[in-house]
């Protein structure tokens, strides 16, 4: 009975795929092979990431809280608590079989209460230097946008898997392009041009991996990276600024460094103080209020003067290897979607490692971005959390010795 | 079922599948791998490459460094008195780049309230980053910092700072000084030993956050300053606040312009006290009045040189003495006048003194003998001797503004020139000068450099410089030095000096009466400074005062008397501090009080105790000098004040004094001179040279006129009696 009104559905849909020429969809199951332990490397690497996240943001954060919230464990304590809700959800998460977002009630569900959410900070979100991107829902703020990534991820992943064939088409392309969008028109109206650009990253090398043609998505890149240049060159707003700042000389920030180069400036002073060893551990001067955001966006800076470029190095091998793993399950997922999703969940993580290291250190033009698992912020945490337990589920179901 | 082969059979496609995308995920993780390698090298150049030299513009807002005020170096009397000093107040900087975001506007609000400044300025001061270190303001006392704590403002700090003190106020502050608000030596000794008093500011670099706030648990670095070095004055407080007491008194007594006096030890030169009155408090220097300041600021003893009359006999007697032109048995006659290449020039005393030996003429203060003394050793010698006795040098001393005196050179003197320089004309010195000369002159003959600062020792003890007082020449030989001394002790006993005879010691000394100038070279009529020099004990001389009155609104006969008892009073309260025991026993009485009593009848009673008033017209006694209960050697002269409303009070502005102009027809010049002087008039002549009787005068009779006046009277014969 119930495949009879599947097969009716899907005589629907055929007839509607033929004239979307969307192809039929393929059923996604969880792989034949038996389920196993999770990934216990990643799961440490990424312990070991948020131990070592706390104890910087105690050294990058105790000094303001303790002169001027009256608290130097302030930012500690929080950080500490959704750390351990988080680990808590992500061990929770790694025991939920993947495949259940692979339900198009699901996807389409959490697309959907995205786009809800995301409209609603815009209605009634707080605004906080400049920008809406808090939902305050009374006991807790939260960060729309953080989970904004991993649910298009998801939505792509199954999309991708489901119509593998369409996604190679120029027309499936511009589909899935559509439908980020969406998300990405709303996410860029707060504003919030970083996480804009983390989630097109996202999304282009999903598509890359997913099937679609390099060639089409180059050419997009291109005209889309052609225009976003174009404008930031000619506009005359808050991003342009800082695309200006990426190309100024180190004489011509200083000048400015009472103004718009003040945080970039400041967070210069912080990786030049600190050289390739640093000053030792709670011995960073920019934490003492010289650098803005010291606890959340820029904790970068503060562990590279007290740790040095070594620190820095080790923080960077750390990320490639929950990277490396969290692909090598992406492989050894015998099964698209659960690869997929895998490769979603660590290019999300990839990508925002990349993009917070690239803004402090004045390489790439943008703002806001925490360092996953370090910076001090609710949201972040607990989506970075949630995501760790998607890809550790997805490691319980990964063919052992596919992939050395 | 179909499904499940399907199923299976994608499952294996997926596979198939899964080794190409297997392939996309190596590529991405290499991408990825990439890029991270390209962040961690530009990481690489940000930190280690360029690191270093970025740091030194970066420990600039670590850190905020502010001066260590030296403290300025101590001016202590010669007993270690400390007469300048520096209290503890604070100083308020504002830290712009710490200055709290958007707090700017409350900074400039609250400092500019509190401290009563311009609002703009300092708000524009705050928003300037460019500044390291603004200073709100200097010499805040300790109860407005409080309030400023209390405020808690960011980029605001807080420093010490020390305001110079001079605990004695008013006590030698022409020759000290004052300094700035900045603390820099401005004028007198602050200004002339600034380079040694001024320390070396050391700096301290404290460690702050953002806002200026000093770090808890780390140090600050202090290159602690060099404090300024002591001066050791050659200064007595004790001998400086007689003399100063006594100054003020004769300024107030005799309404004069001001008062001067310098005590000298004559046997080293060293400056033991030295006032000008009125003066000021450099604890606060009238700065709003310019004119004013710098005319109480003045150390007049050595910026102003003057015609000193007859104290200036002493030198011309040394020298005579010494070169052998006189001797005790020399005679002079005085007919009132001495004619030099067909000049006469007068003596004071118009009816002149007769015949005089040496001693009685110095006694008279005879100008007659001392244009004679002076002609006698003619241009050359008696040049030689002055210029020995340091005339016309300044003293090297750290005095600022301090003049050279005058002294014509011989090729432009006349003989006329040399009599007057005789008696202290044609010629001026400064009061230093005349007092290091003088010195000389009865010390035993050597001139000594008149020095004031003994020591200068640096913060951490060591002695920089030290004055070692050794005689700059012997001037006259020890011989005529004591006949010097036994001459002007004879002049204080017997003669115009009596007014200074101090109970238990001898004093020798000299009075001087000295015309002052208008500003046309004219002499100014009406216009004196009265001096007296007199110097104890006479025959072994240890202190030397010279004190004058300039201007002294008061009789002609009190002229040549208004110093001397200011000296006296000096002398006999220095020497028994310094511990000079008097050498005999003079019969001395208590001075009555004669206030109240017309003139008469209070010479009348001191005569009956052996003294003698001096008095110029028989009004209400209203002050007497010295005060009743001194105890003086029987013989002194008291001098009573008659008449004189407001005499005691300076504060108002005191009426002109009225005299009534005394009938004069039918008087010789010399009787018309002393009725004028009597009642405190000027005598002008017409002709100039007056002969016969007064024919007229140009104020009638008993019409009443401003005191110091001066009347012009016409001389000659009278119509109907043969020439």
């Amino acid at each position: 009975m119930k495949n009879n009104i599947v097969s009716n559905r899907r005589l629907k849909m055929q007839g509607l795929k033929k004239r979307l020429s969307l192809g039929s969809a393929q059923k996604i199951e969880l792989p034949s092979v038996a389920k196993h332990e999770l990934d216990y490397p990643l799961l440490i690497a990424i312990i070991c990431i948020c131990a070592f996240g706390i104890v910087m943001l105690f050294s990058a954060s105790y000094y303001y809280a303790e002169q001027y919230l009256g608290d130097g464990l302030h930012y500690v304590r929080n950080q500490l608590g959704y750390l351990i809700v988080g680990i808590g959800i992500m061990i929770g998460i790694s025991h939920i079989p993947y495949t259940t977002y692979s339900k198009p009630l699901v996807y389409w569900g959490l697309y959907f209460f995205l786009l809800v959410i995301l409209g609603a900070v815009l209605v009634v979100g707080s605004t906080l230097q400049g920008a809406t991107r808090w939902l305050n829902l009374g006991f807790i703020s939260i960060q729309p946008s953080e989970f904004a990534k991993f649910i298009l991820a998801i939505l792509l992943a199954a999309l991708m898997t489901k119509y593998k064939q369409k996604v190679k088409t120029f027309g499936g392309l511009i589909l899935l392009g559509l439908l980020i969008a969406v998300p990405a028109v709303l996410i860029y109206f707060q504003p919030n041009l970083s996480m804009l650009i983390i989630v097109l990253f996202n999304f282009i090398i999903l598509a890359l991996v997913g099937g679609c043609d390099w060639k089409q998505v180059l050419g997009c890149c291109i005209v889309g990276g052609a225009a976003m240049i174009i404008y930031l060159k000619t506009g005359d707003n808050y991003q342009s600024q800082r695309f200006a700042l990426m190309n100024m000389s180190w004489e011509e920030l200083q000048k400015l460094s009472g103004d718009e180069a003040f945080q970039i400036v400041q967070s210069l002073y912080a990786f030049a103080n600190g050289g390739p060893f640093g000053q030792g551990f709670d011995a960073s001067r920019q934490k003492l209020l010289f650098l803005p955001y010291r606890e959340s966006d820029y904790i970068l800076p503060i562990i590279a003067e007290e740790l040095g470029f070594v620190g820095v190095l080790l923080l960077m091998l750390a990320y490639l290897y929950i990277i490396h793993r969290g692909l090598k399950i992406a492989r050894n997922c015998p099964e698209r979607f659960g690869s997929l999703l895998a490769v979603g969940m660590t290019i999300a993580l990839a990508v925002q490692v990349l993009i917070n290291a690239a803004v402090v250190s004045n390489f790439f033009p943008a703002t806001g971005q925490t360092l996953p698992f370090i910076s001090s912020g609710g949201t972040s945490l607990l989506a970075f959390m949630m995501a760790m337990g998607v890809l550790l589920n997805i490691s319980r179901y990964t063919e052992k010795n596919k992939v050395k | 079922m179909n499904k499940r082969t399907n199923g299976k059979i994608s499952g294996k496609l997926n596979l198939k599948r899964a080794s190409s995308q297997s392939k996309r995920i190596i590529a991405l993780e290499r991408v990825l791998i990439g890029l991270f390698a390209v962040i961690i090298c530009h990481i690489f150049y940000i930190s280690v490459i360029v690191g270093k030299s970025r740091v030194e513009t970066a420990v600039k807002q670590w850190t905020h460094e502010s001066a260590l005020a030296a403290s300025r170096g101590e001016i202590v009397d010669c007993n270690g008195k400390v007469i300048a000093t520096n209290g503890t107040v604070y100083k308020v900087v504002l830290w712009p780049k710490s200055v709290g975001k958007g707090d700017a506007d409350r900074v400039a609000n609250e400092l500019a309230s509190l401290f009563d400044l311009d609002y703009d300025t300092i708000y524009k001061r705050a928003t300037d980053k460019t500044r390291g270190e603004y200073t709100i303001k200097r010499q805040v006392d300790a109860a407005t910092i409080e309030k400023l704590r209390l405020l808690k403002l960011s980029g605001v700090g807080i420093l010490n700072d020390s305001k110079r003190y001079y605990p004695y106020g008013t006590l030698l502050s022409q020759v000290i000084g004052f300094t700035t608000r900045d603390n820099a030596g401005q004028s007198g000794l602050e200004l002339a030993l600034d380079k040694y008093l001024t320390g070396q500011d050391g700096k301290i670099i404290i460690e702050t956050d953002s806002r200026g706030n000093p770090l808890p648990y780390t140090g600050s670095y202090n290159e602690d300053p060099i404090n300024g070095s002591k001066v050791v004055l050659t200064i007595d407080q004790v001998i400086q606040s007689y003399l100063e007491n006594a100054l003020e008194e004769a300024l107030r007594v005799n309404n004069a312009k001001d008062a001067q006096g310098i005590i000298i030890d004559v046997n080293s030169g060293a400056i033991k006290a030295m006032s000008t009155k009125p003066d000021y408090d450099p604890n606060d220097p009238p700065r709003s009045d310019l004119e004013l300041l710098a005319s109480l600021s003045r150390n007049r003893i050595v910026t102003d040189a003057y015609e000193p009359g007859s104290t200036f006999k002493i030198l011309t007697l040394a020298s005579a003495l010494d070169s052998g032109n006189v001797d005790l048995n020399s005679n002079f006659f005085c007919n009132g006048g001495y004619i030099v290449n067909g000049e006469r020039i007068k003596c004071w005393r118009h009816a002149g003194h007769g015949s005089q030996n040496l001693t009685t003429a110095t006694e008279n203060s005879c100008n007659c003998c001392f244009m004679q003394l002076a002609l006698r050793m003619g241009k050359e010698e008696f040049y030689d001797y002055l210029y020995a006795f340091g005339l016309g040098q300044k003293t090297g001393e750290f005095f600022d503004g301090e003049s050279s005196g005058i002294v014509t050179h011989e090729k432009y003197i006349t003989d006329n020139d040399l009599a007057r320089i005789g008696f202290g004309q044609s010629i001026a010195v400064t009061p230093i000068q005349l007092a290091a000369a003088i010195s000389a002159a009865v010390n035993g003959g050597y001139l000594y450099t008149p020095y004031i600062v003994q020591q200068i020792v640096a913060a951490d003890g060591t002695v920089i410089d030290e004055a070692n007082p050794s005689p700059v020449r012997q001037v006259i030989s020890s011989e005529a030095s004591q006949l010097v001394r036994q001459i002007l002790q004879s002049v204080v006993d017997n003669g115009t000096g009596r007014n200074c005879q101090i109970e238990g010691y001898f004093v020798g000394g000299k009075t001087g009466t000295a015309q002052k100038y208008d500003e046309y070279g004219r002499v100014s009529a009406g216009s004196y400074i009265c001096s007296f020099v007199g110097f104890a004990p006479a025959d072994d001389p240890q202190y030397l005062c010279l004190i004058l009155v300039d201007e002294p609104k008061v009789g002609q006969i009190f002229g040549s008397t208004v110093a001397a008892p200011f000296v006296r009073r000096v002398l006999s309260e220095i020497l028994p501090y310094s511990g000079i025991e008097p050498s005999h026993l003079s019969e001395t009485v208590v001075i009555p009080d004669v206030t109240g009593l017309t003139a008469n009848e209070a010479n009348k009673l001191l005569q009956e105790s052996g003294l003698e008033g001096i008095y110029e017209c028989d009004n209400v006694v209203t002050l007497q000098i010295p005060a009743a209960g001194q105890s003086v050697v029987k013989g002194s002269t008291v001098l009573l004040y008659t008449g004189y409303e407001g005499v005691n009070d300076l504060d108002d502005n005191p009426q002109p004094l009225m005299v009534k102009v005394p009938e004069l027809y039918g008087m010789t010049a010399v009787e018309a001179y002393n009725a004028l002087n009597a009642v405190g008039l000027i005598m002008a002549s017409d002709p100039e040279d007056p002969y016969g009787y007064v024919l007229s005068q140009d104020i009638p009779y008993n019409q009443e006129v401003e005191y110091g006046s001066t009347i012009t009277l016409t001389f000659g014969y009278p119509t109907g009696s043969g020439q």
